[in-house]
């Protein structure tokens, strides 16, 4: 017993034993049972199609399901909608954007021609209805919308609701979310490519756990942007050890956002206590979240192709040019050489440890010659005085020294990992030339062997991380490192997202960084109490680093700094020692000085001895077989100007104006904060009553109960996010299908078939139509869980395609519309709103992805980084507007566009009077009426009613009736008289223009789908 | 006003039908929830409502004093705080703020003076207040769970530290909805963003109508696209609306079943007639001399909140229901972060005077004025910060976050005056007698106007939710 007890510890510590043999808390066998009786948690099955009078009015089966339900309350579907109605609500519905009237006018002469009869001869009951549809010109609508690239925009922004999408955290300082962008632009590829929701689901909880998926067009790994869905929302700057809960309250965002979205469940709410009606314990929120407290956030490369191969091979030219160029240089230099060295100054006082560079050597030397003793007599005792240090050293190295972690060699960093195209080319071996960027110098400096991340460009990124650290020991290492412009380190305590831990790193030349962790009690000041604290190390450069920019000023950072994308660090070996007891510099360099016993006999012998040092060091580097110590003498002289190394020289010059060009095309890495999972799981305590330091037993982390519980680990130490993963993307659990089929039906249709969207537990509501959602669920599936083949059977219904206007009869007995009897009007979601403006009045930039752009403010606030945009964002949809959680784009919230905290499966419609005052007076509406006023006056139209005639359809995808039309005229002849014109000059008077454009944009019609 | 058009233009016959069908769209989404059943008549959800039970208070104006006051350099007097100066700080725990603290007590660097009848000690930072005291019913006893300013702020306005909830603001107005259809029901001011930033005046979950509308101090324009553009005659915009009006009420009689289409039309009415209505509210121009003086407002030090004291007064005059003032930075200052003016980490002293200097007398003239129009007897003031601060030091001379003891004064509708409830111990470092959480404040808040914090519920997934989340005893001591 006594022997095992040490693995024991180690086992508890992953989490596979558990002292603790306590019953589970939680609901008992019985109560479970009652409660996964609920509909939701039953298997989907496919039901066969009701029964129905009216059979001939179907077009799809889910129509049976419609019908059956609308005859069984004596009621009839609406008639269908005109085609002008249906190519609007068509067009926003797919792509969130108004049809362009020409388009509307092909469509309505292309339906009437292939239009069939609306009831064709009822055939027998059961029997597929809808192939005669397949030539007619609304299914060719549906799929040119379906092809468009805005269907994507479109269905990424309902997406990005449940996921809370913005770019930055919020909380105190709004710290950017990393790249967040890159995660929208995945959506919208996703969407259009219709990759299978099965694979998204699993991308988004588990793609940095999953075979690379490789965009075609971007080169991008596509699996790795996805678990930018787990990071988004509020998230807190520090960590757990300066402020308990601080992970915690991320994480328990986390499982609310993975619960809802894809589950339709609530388990956030377990944080504290079993839930009240569903099948949710306490314990399965624990299982969620030791799952996510043993993932790490860190920012990653997306590059699945690496696009620099080519540039990086004609800079390993021009690199190799130079370098003979300046072996050449440099071995012609002696003279020159000498007499700059003798030119050295004497010390003013020796240094207490032996000279660690040529020049401190010269100096002291001289010192001592000048102190009244000869060279010859000092030189033999410095000689002395050098072999006791240098053995000294060496014997202390050799005891004090484990070595860790080598990044000299490829496979010897002993469970550190580095990422990053520059670390990925940065091996290098000692001697490697740094061609400076920019500036006089044509070298920066040499390397040391190791692995650097701008040993190509400082454009390049790089990152280096730790296994964690062990828990209660107290660790003292050292890395050779250098770094430099914002390169940092941090210890991320309790996989923190933003920790505050973070040191900014300025070291030109290689030196030891000695660092302590794992001393707990040390993270807080010493008020840390927890003894069980994550800990590991990272260092990155700027764009592999997840906090940076950290939140304004941090550091002394700049906001110049944060736009310089340079940025570089390199490691060469870890050790660990004693605290106190760093690596020595064992002086090897300084040995050639001594190997011939005899003193320099003047000041000129020993400079030209120290010459020939450095001079070996040089033919050694040309030969590419220098050593580190090499290096550093190397280093010395170039930084004292020693060696010609000018960007000027004119053997120099073209070489290095070559690089730099040439470093210029080189694509920076495409990082995005995402997720790492290094089997250094463990499971999480259930906290009493959700707080953060009162704790009960272990619970295994997996997946929660009532689908299926933990399931058996691939590896028994990982965190277990893929099998979550996989049992979420499943054909087999009963809710992700469900749930999200309903979340597809309920933006094309207003409302869900289940009106609580993210609850389909006991306190959300039932659906009336139960089979329709199975049917819709099972052929989701069956269909490879494609949402482009659901979307098209949803909207070439017989039910989506019904009128919005109904008989008073079937509001009097159906008012909320639950069996569907009509098309339910639909007010325009947000940034419908104002990509129509945009598209109405000729200014919407159909460019895909990218930056989001600064929305546009009448108050910045550049401590936290909320800057004001351009008025109209470019004219880019409002997909791309930058969703700052601290202050979200104003005229998008204003219409309802969801607070991006908390998923939301379903956006509130409100009607405001700030709403209406938006419309009339915001100046972004304004500058739409202004250009779309301004462009009319070149459409050739002859008279105002030729015009507006063209404005009205325009805006409200339909032709005005006549007493619109003659309104509309009369609005621009009132307005031309209050201008003061003369009734002729109206057509070419842009303010009267601008006028019916403003108009326009408020007819209530103009921002509602019928 | 209201002649500025004919009321035939738009086929409305009469203001009261009008203010019925611009109600019934304000926020038709709500109806159902509002009153608990789906086929609900149509209400506005801002039209003013009753009280559950009679009450003395009708509204309501916090002044939120950001970045969190010291108690022990304010309103809770410590002799053993100051005969002590340096000692250790018995029972300290470092980890009550957010930093760490010393352990060692700091004194007060203020003068204390006992005032009014009731003989409150309150320090000299606050001389126009210290005047008050006989109005103020004082608990010293605050703590909240929260002790960083975002997540503590949450707990004070919504219940809980965590996003997602409405605020204080957002219940009341749900509750008993807004007396004046002209203007927002609730409304906050404030100069800088305050930390957590619209969560803590958030509807939340509750229909948006419920959300305040924000005044920023350093905007020209108080609310977004009030004013008409530059070159936008009022006739202009008369027309477009006139032809707007046609157009909707022809498409809306082609829908005769869209309620939402009817209530549209009039949202632009509301919006036409704020257009008048709230510059009018926020303007202190025609404010007399004497009223000027009184709250401040041609100082330097105190024009920032005295221009919002005396918007506020005009606010509640004019129907508002709930306003909330967030203090901005003073003048002084000991280099505390814009947004969290009362943060003094470093320098307690140069810190708290110019927060004091800032905003006493400006709270102190609100006070005056209130009493002077009849106000206050049914106005409900709050003073105070998200939590409290160190009796400890951190450094030398500042004091770090303190949620575990704090002072809030209430004063005004219904308010029992010179009252002290509850106690801190007697360095003032923590609550150790009849303890009082955010949620018993709420409770005594909701109480004063007239609503029963358990019954004052919104159905949300599913649950009945309460601005007083599970707890809420209310403090009738305090009651006048």
């Amino acid at each position: 017993m006594k022997a095992a007890a040490p693995i024991l510890i180690l086992l508890v510590f992953l989490g596979v034993a558990r002292l603790s043999a306590a019953p589970a808390e939680g609901l008992s066998e019985e109560t479970f049972r009652k409660r996964t009786e609920w509909w939701s948690l039953q298997p989907i099955r496919s039901p066969g199609l009701p029964t129905a009078k009216q059979v001939a009015w179907c077009r799809t089966d889910l129509d049976r399901f419609v019908l059956a339900g609308l005859e069984k309350s004596r009621l009839k579907p609406a008639p269908e909608a005109d085609a002008r109605t249906l190519a609007r609500r068509l067009s926003f519905a797919l792509t969130g954007l108004p049809p362009r009237p020409e388009d509307v006018e092909a469509f309505v002469r292309a339906s009437s021609l292939s239009h069939s009869p609306a009831f064709s001869p009822a055939s027998g009951a059961g029997e597929k209805v809808g192939k005669r549809e397949s030539e007619t010109a609304y299914d060719a609508l549906v799929d040119s919308l379906l092809a468009s690239p805005q269907f994507g925009e479109r269905w990424a922004r309902h997406w990005m609701d449940v996921v809370h999408y913005a770019d930055t955290h919020g909380y105190e300082w709004d710290a950017p979310a990393k790249h967040a962008w890159r995660y929208r632009d995945y959506l919208v590829r996703a969407f259009n490519a219709d990759v299978p929701f099965k694979q998204l689901a699993l991308e988004q909880l588990a793609g940095d756990l999953l075979p690379l998926r490789v965009d075609p067009c971007t080169g991008l790994n596509e699996a790795i942007l996805g678990p930018m869905s787990l990071r988004l929302g509020e998230r807190r700057h520090g960590d757990n050890a300066a402020a308990e809960g601080v992970t915690q309250e991320a994480i328990a965002n986390i499982i609310d956002t993975v619960s809802k979205g894809f589950l339709g469940t609530t388990v956030a709410c377990a944080q504290c206590h079993d839930h009240k009606l569903d099948a949710i314990s306490q314990r399965d929120y624990y299982a969620l979240a030791g799952i996510f407290m043993s993932t790490r956030w860190g920012a990653r490369s997306a590059d699945a192709v690496d696009p620099n191969l080519e540039v990086l091979a004609e800079l390993r030219r021009h690199k190799q040019s130079l370098r003979g160029e300046l072996a050449k240089l440099w071995l012609n230099s002696r003279e020159p050489l000498v007499a700059k060295l003798a030119a050295l100054p004497a010390d003013e006082k020796p240094s207490p440890a032996f000279p660690d560079s040529l020049a401190s050597f010269w100096r002291q030397t001289l010192l001592r010659s000048t102190n009244g003793v000869a060279l010859a007599t000092a030189w033999p005792k410095l000689r002395e005085e050098f072999q006791r240090e240098r053995e000294k050293r060496v014997a202390a190295n050799q005891t004090n020294l484990a070595l860790v972690a080598d990044f000299t060699r490829a496979g010897m960093e002993c469970g550190w990992r580095w990422d990053g195209s520059g670390m990925k080319h940065g091996l290098v071996r000692d001697g490697e030339p740094v061609v400076a960027d920019e500036g006089e110098a044509a070298l920066a400096q040499l390397l040391p062997a190791g692995r650097w991340s701008h040993a190509w460009s400082q454009r390049l990124a790089g990152a280096v991380r730790s296994p964690l650290f062990a828990p209660e020991t107290a660790v003292t290492f050292s890395a050779g490192y250098a770094a430099g412009r914002h390169a940092a380190r941090a210890f991320i305590v309790d996989q923190a997202f933003h920790s505050e831990r973070l040191a900014f790193l300025n070291q030109p030349q290689p030196a030891w960084l000695t660092l302590t962790a794992g001393n707990f009690d040390k993270l807080a000041g010493g008020n840390d109490t927890s003894r069980a604290r994550r800990v590991y190390l990272e260092l990155a450069t700027k764009s592999l680093n997840n906090y940076f920019p950290p939140r304004t000023g941090y550091g002394g950072l700049k906001e110049t700094d944060v736009a310089d994308e340079r940025s570089w660090f390199g490691l060469t070996r870890v050790y660990q020692h004693a605290a106190g007891k760093p690596p020595q510099d064992e002086l090897a360099r300084f040995a050639p000085l001594f190997a011939n016993e005899a003193a320099p006999e003047s000041k000129e012998q020993l400079a030209a001895r120290l010459a020939d040092v450095l001079l070996a060091a040089v033919r050694r580097w040309a030969e590419d077989r220098c050593d580190s110590e090499d290096v550093r003498v190397l280093n010395e002289a170039l930084a004292a100007k020693w060696l010609p190394n000018e960007s000027t020289n004119a053997a120099l010059a073209p070489l290095v104006a070559a690089y730099r060009a040439t470093e210029k095309r080189l694509q920076p890495d495409r990082t995005i904060g995402s997720a790492d999972d290094w089997n250094e799981a463990r499971d999480e305590r259930l906290s009493v009553r959700g707080g953060y330091t009162d704790f009960g037993d272990a619970v295994p982390r997996g997946n929660i109960r009532l689908l299926g519980g933990p399931a058996t680990r691939d590896v028994l130490d990982s965190s277990g996010r893929l099998e979550l993963a996989r049992s979420i993307a499943s054909d087999t659990n009963p809710l992700t299908a469900r749930v999200f089929v309903n979340r597809v039906w309920l933006h094309l249709f207003g409302e869900g078939l289940v009106r609580t969207p993210d609850d389909f537990g006991h306190l959300g509501e039932k659906p009336v139509h139960p089979e329709l959602l199975d049917y819709l669920a099972a052929r989701f599936v069956a269909e490879g869980w494609s949402l482009k083949k659901l979307v098209r059977l949803m909207v070439t219904s017989a039910t989506w395609r019904q009128a919005s206007t109904t008989s008073a009869a079937a509001l009097t007995k159906d008012a909320e519309n639950r069996l569907w009897h009509h098309f339910p009007q639909q007010r325009l979601d947000a940034e419908s709103i104002r990509d129509a403006l945009l598209a109405v009045s000729g200014r919407l930039d159909p460019a895909l992805g990218g930056e989001p752009i600064d929305s546009y403010r009448t108050a910045q606030d550049a401590a936290k980084r909320l800057f004001s945009g351009p008025l109209d964002g470019l004219g880019r949809r409002s997909l791309y507007l930058k969703m700052t959680l601290m202050e979200p784009p104003k005229f998008l919230a204003l219409f309802n566009q969801p607070i991006p905290k908390l998923t939301t499966g379903k956006r509130d419609v409100t009607n405001v009077p700030d709403q209406a005052l938006a419309l009339l007076n915001d100046p972004f509406v304004l500058a739409m009426a202004k250009h779309w006023g301004d462009r009319v006056l070149k459409d050739g139209a002859t008279t105002p009613e030729a015009r507006a005639k063209a404005m009205f359809a325009t805006a409200l995808g339909r032709p005005p009736r006549d007493e619109e039309l003659s309104r509309l005229v009369k609005l621009a002849s009132r307005s031309a008289e209050l201008h003061g014109l003369a009734p002729g000059a109206l057509m070419a008077c842009a303010p009267v223009w601008h006028d019916v454009a403003h108009a326009l944009f408020n007819v209530k019609e103009f921002i509602y789908v019928h | 006003m209201f002649g500025q058009y004919a009321p035939n233009e738009l086929a409305l016959p009469s203001r009261r039908s009008f203010l019925q069908r611009s109600g019934f769209g304000l926020g038709s989404v709500a109806l159902g929830t509002l009153l608990h059943e789906a086929k609900a008549a149509p209400v506005n959800p801002l039209a003013a409502r009753p009280p559950l039970f009679p009450a003395k208070a009708k509204r309501i104006v916090w002044l939120f004093m950001t970045g969190a006051p010291s108690q022990v350099d304010t309103w809770d007097y410590k002799p053993e705080l100051q005969k002590r100066n340096g000692e250790v700080l018995p029972g300290s725990d470092p980890k009550t703020g957010f930093f760490t603290t010393s352990g060692k007590i700091l004194k007060s660097p203020f003068g204390w003076n006992q005032h009014g009848r009731s003989g409150a000690w309150v320090s000299d930072i606050l001389p126009h207040l210290s005047h008050h005291v006989d109005d103020m019913a004082f608990i010293h006893s605050m703590h909240l769970r929260a002790n960083n300013h975002a997540p503590a702020s949450m707990e004070l306005m919504c219940g809980v530290d965590r996003p997602g909830l409405p605020s204080a603001g957002a219940w009341v107005t749900y509750g008993l909805g807004a007396d004046n259809q002209n203007l927002p029901a609730f409304v906050v001011l404030h100069e800088t963003r305050p930390r957590g930033d619209d969560q803590i005046w958030s509807a939340g979950f509750l229909p948006k109508t419920y959300q305040a509308l924000t005044l920023d101090a350093r905007r020209k324009e108080a609310i977004d696209n009030l004013a008409r553009a530059k070159d936008e005659s009022e006739t202009q915009q008369r027309a477009t609306l006139d032809l707007l009006g046609s157009l909707n009420r022809d498409h809306a009689q082609a829908r005769p079943t869209q309620a939402d289409l009817l209530s549209r039309i009039n949202s632009f009415e509301l919006a036409y007639r704020m257009q008048m209505a709230a510059p009018e509210a926020m303007d202190i121009a025609n404010e007399s001399a004497a009223t000027r003086q009184l709250y401040g407002v041609d100082n330097k030090e105190t024009q920032t909140f005295g221009r919002q004291c005396l918007i506020a007064r005009r606010l509640l005059e004019r129907g508002v229901r709930f306003v909330q003032i967030f203090a901005g930075k003073g003048t002084g200052g000991d280099g505390s972060v814009n947004d969290v003016p009362w943060d003094g980490h470093n320098n307690i002293e140069t810190n708290h005077r110019s927060c004091g200097a800032a905003t006493d007398q400006p709270a102190a003239a609100l006070l005056t004025d209130l009493k002077m129009r009849g106000m206050l007897e049914d106005t409900i003031v709050v003073w105070g910060g998200e939590f409290g601060r160190t009796s400890d030091s951190q450094g030398s001379l500042g004091r770090d976050h303190n949620p575990k003891g704090f002072t809030i004064w209430l004063a005004g509708g219904g308010v029992k005056g010179g009252v002290h409830y509850g106690a801190t111990d007697e360095f003032g470092y923590k609550a150790v007698e009849d303890k009082v959480h955010g949620n018993d404040l709420h409770a005594t808040i909701l109480h004063l106007l007239g609503m029963d914090h358990e019954k004052l519920t919104y159905r949300h997934n599913g649950r009945d939710y309460r601005l007083t989340d599970v707890g809420g005893n209310l403090i009738r001591e305090i009651l006048a």
